[in-house]
């Protein structure tokens, strides 16, 4: 007999001894906050995003701004600042919009592709976030390297005549902004490899069948 | 929402609750676990509910949100790692009209299903509570063909689980 049919009756029978959770814990229930995914996704993502415009807010000041324009690099910061923060509002929409469409009537499979478009979102959000962080970086040093003062006095003079910075400064520095941004890179995959982990791993055998035909 | 609504749904999931606590005692593995999934899938019908417009059934709904939650959005705490002997405690043998070796099997099948993966859980289940291919392909997004292949799987992996 075929095993499944023989557990279907014991199934319906079951029914009796289910729980029964009265009308007043569902009332209370309803009003609880839910712990999914989503919201965790979510939270993470207003995290983030509080996370790098507050470093934004900190790092920009009168003094800050002075150097700057030492650097020659003051319209170059304004402009960067309006290019950042249009990307952010825009950001903050694809989030917006992909979290209203994330519904649990929806199949299955649908429901799983959203939950990972939300996901591929977030994390082209936080490699803008690394590459901008890069690129900025690049350009600071080397600004700094051609204006700053405190920098020009560790400049070497070769045999020949012409000036450089020592090579042990160079590779120490990009060696050091480098780690830090893999770090940050690091705990972003954890973050949301450990959260997806599951969900992942349904949504592939929920398609392995589907690709094959 | 306005408390007409809220009202109206409160009553219908009472009435419909069975489901959810199947779809518990499926996917978790402890009394703790089972509420906390049980809370988490309440949650997610009631703020699906006013987009529910009665063109399904209450409970067919049910049967989506409830495992979309279970499969995709619910996240296992800790506390459900096997602790306990799921046989005997999630799953009392319904009747006592069973003799023994008939109630062996049964628990024996009941933990050969909790060690299948989330997606073959939901096969098994939208089987056992007899809904058609159609519903369980329309249910899980998956075409009709796959679904009756995917079931066989899963009676092939079964009787693999139970001759071990």
């Amino acid at each position: 007999m075929d095993e499944l049919e023989f557990l279907k009756k014991d199934w319906k029978r079951q029914e009796a001894d289910l729980p029964k959770v009265s009308i007043d814990s569902l009332y209370k229930m309803i009003h609880k906050r839910s712990s999914s995914i989503m919201k965790w996704i979510l939270y993470i993502s207003i995290i983030e995003f509080l996370f790098w415009t507050i470093l934004n807010a900190f790092t920009i000041n009168t003094k800050s701004l002075n150097s700057l324009k030492e650097l020659h690099l003051y319209e170059f910061e304004i402009v960067a600042t309006i290019i950042h923060y249009c990307l952010l509002i825009y950001f903050i929409y694809i989030f917006y919009k992909n979290y209203k469409e994330v519904q649990t009537t929806e199949n299955t499979s649908i429901l799983m592709k959203r939950i990972l478009k939300v996901r591929k979102t977030v994390n082209y959000y936080v490699i803008y976030n690394l590459v901008m962080a890069f690129v900025i970086g690049m350009i600071v040093f080397i600004a700094s390297a051609l204006y700053s003062p405190k920098i020009q006095k560790l400049y070497i003079v070769s045999e020949d005549g012409s000036t450089s910075l020592p090579l042990s400064f160079i590779i120490t520095f990009l060696a050091m902004f480098l780690f830090m941004i893999g770090i940050f890179w690091l705990f972003y995959k954890l973050l949301y490899g450990i959260l997806l982990r599951r969900l992942q791993r349904n949504y592939k055998e929920l398609n392995k069948l589907e690709l094959r035909n | 929402m306005d408390p007409q609504l809220e009202k109206q749904f409160v009553t219908q999931l009472e009435a419909n609750q069975n489901i959810v606590h199947k779809i518990c005692r499926l996917y978790t593995h402890d009394q703790e676990s089972h509420n906390d999934l049980f809370q988490e899938i309440t949650i997610q019908l009631f703020k699906a509910y006013p987009k529910f417009r009665g063109d399904s059934k209450f409970s067919t709904w049910m049967y989506r949100v409830g495992l979309n939650t279970s499969i995709t959005l619910y996240r296992k705490s800790k506390r459900s790692i096997r602790t306990q002997d799921y046989d005997s405690v999630m799953f009392k043998i319904a009747s006592t009209e069973y003799d023994n070796t008939v109630e062996e099997q049964l628990k024996l099948m009941y933990s050969a299903i909790r060690q299948l993966s989330d997606i073959d859980k939901a096969l098994v289940f939208l089987y056992l509570e007899d809904k058609p291919y159609s519903e369980i392909s329309e249910t899980l997004g998956i075409s009709e063909v796959n679904a009756r292949v995917k079931m066989n799987r899963v009676k092939g992996k079964l009787k693999d689980l139970l001759n071990v």
